[in-house]
């Protein structure tokens, strides 16, 4: 792929993200990529912290990620330069997330009306179909389908939407929206509908367990543990099992649910 | 593992506490468990300095269960913890 391209290609799933001039980024990215023939988007590369930097090493990576200086570099070389991007986006964004008193989780964010809920769940979980059906039925905004950040504020825990979505048939109008979270969810497919509530032990591990990247740094766990645990004394969470329709709205609360 | 063993909390495990329950992370497998408050308990007791034995006294005097059965539960719960990785044995 072409210079040209490529950065029209990132301007168009990214653009939307990009902050205003006048406001200080929380991470500024240098990039240098250089194509490669073929095709292939399985990566192997290790995260590791070394003092205050995160490295990201692997044959077809070189990065840094350094959350104090709010700065990232990141060398690449593959046949998929788009999708190298991607992922180290994805990497960057957790590590400034969780530096800033935030979270990404792997979860799916529906905004109706003034309710916003986070379906948590690994992947096959079922957040894009989640999403998928509310969507078709009319339900709500979804924000994002895989990746949702949270940040804190005063009165809770508020979901932001991201550019990292698996699925490409919802057009993303939610994207660059957001929603105080009035309840987290895990997802658990079945063939009855019904939410059931969950420990606060289950429930941090739950959390820990989706928050992506930063969970597999050793020396981040502790404090990553009472960051999960505060999110969900907040906002709580359950196990929402649910079908492949959109039934699973009536057990929400405000949706015709508790 | 014997009830005169002493299980000790593997080093660079991160144990919460959460409503007498317990979150424990293996960083280095990048595992999640999760105990009840008796396994919470279990694990707060596994201090290196007390044999499986005395841990299960322990355990048969707060909670209403006989000291024979704490000491079948606690081994199999200690055995378990110590298979994955979460427990070491004091030599």
């Amino acid at each position: 792929m072409d210079p040209p391209a490529l950065a029209e290609q990132l301007t168009g799933r990214y653009g939307a993200f990009l902050c205003a001039d006048e406001r200080e980024p929380d991470c500024s990215i240098d990039l240098a990529v250089e194509p490669e023939e073929g095709r292939g988007t399985a990566f192997d590369a290790k995260l590791i912290l070394s003092g205050d930097r995160y490295l990201l090493d692997g044959p077809r990576f070189h990065g840094m990620i350094d959350p104090c200086q709010k700065r990232a570099k990141l060398r690449f070389r593959g046949p998929d330069p788009a999708w190298g991007i991607e992922y180290f986006l994805r990497v960057v964004v957790a590590i400034i997330a969780y530096h800033n008193d935030g979270l990404l989780v792997h979860g799916a964010a529906l905004r109706a009306g003034a309710a916003t809920f986070l379906l948590v769940g690994q992947s096959g979980s079922g957040k894009s179909t989640a999403v998928a059906l509310s969507h078709a039925a009319g339900k709500a905004v979804a924000l994002g389908d895989d990746l949702v950040l949270l940040r804190p504020e005063r009165d809770g825990w508020r979901a932001y939407g991201t550019p990292f979505w698996n699925i490409q048939t919802v057009e993303r109008q939610g994207q660059t929206s957001d929603g105080l979270v009035t309840g987290i969810y895990k997802l658990i497919k079945d063939n009855q509908i019904y939410a059931e509530p969950m420990g606060m032990a289950a429930a941090t591990a739950e959390l820990f367990a989706n928050a992506p990247v930063v969970n597999d740094v050793p020396e981040l766990a502790p404090g990553l543990l009472g960051r999960c645990r505060t999110i969900v004394q907040h906002a709580g969470m359950q196990r929402l099992h649910f079908r492949k329709d959109a039934g699973f709205w009536s057990v929400l609360p405000g949706q015709g649910g508790a | 593992m014997l009830l005169t063993d002493v299980p000790r909390r593997a080093s660079g495990v991160v144990g919460r506490t959460v409503d007498d329950e317990a979150v424990l992370i293996h960083p280095q497998q990048g595992k999640v468990r999760v105990l009840n408050s008796v396994g919470a308990r279990v694990w707060e007791l596994a201090d290196g300095r007390r044999t499986v034995a005395e841990l299960a006294a322990v355990i048969a005097g707060e909670y209403e269960v006989s000291l024979a059965q704490a000491e079948s539960d606690a081994l199999r719960f200690c055995t378990d913890l110590f298979g994955r990785g979460l427990l070491t044995l004091e030599l």
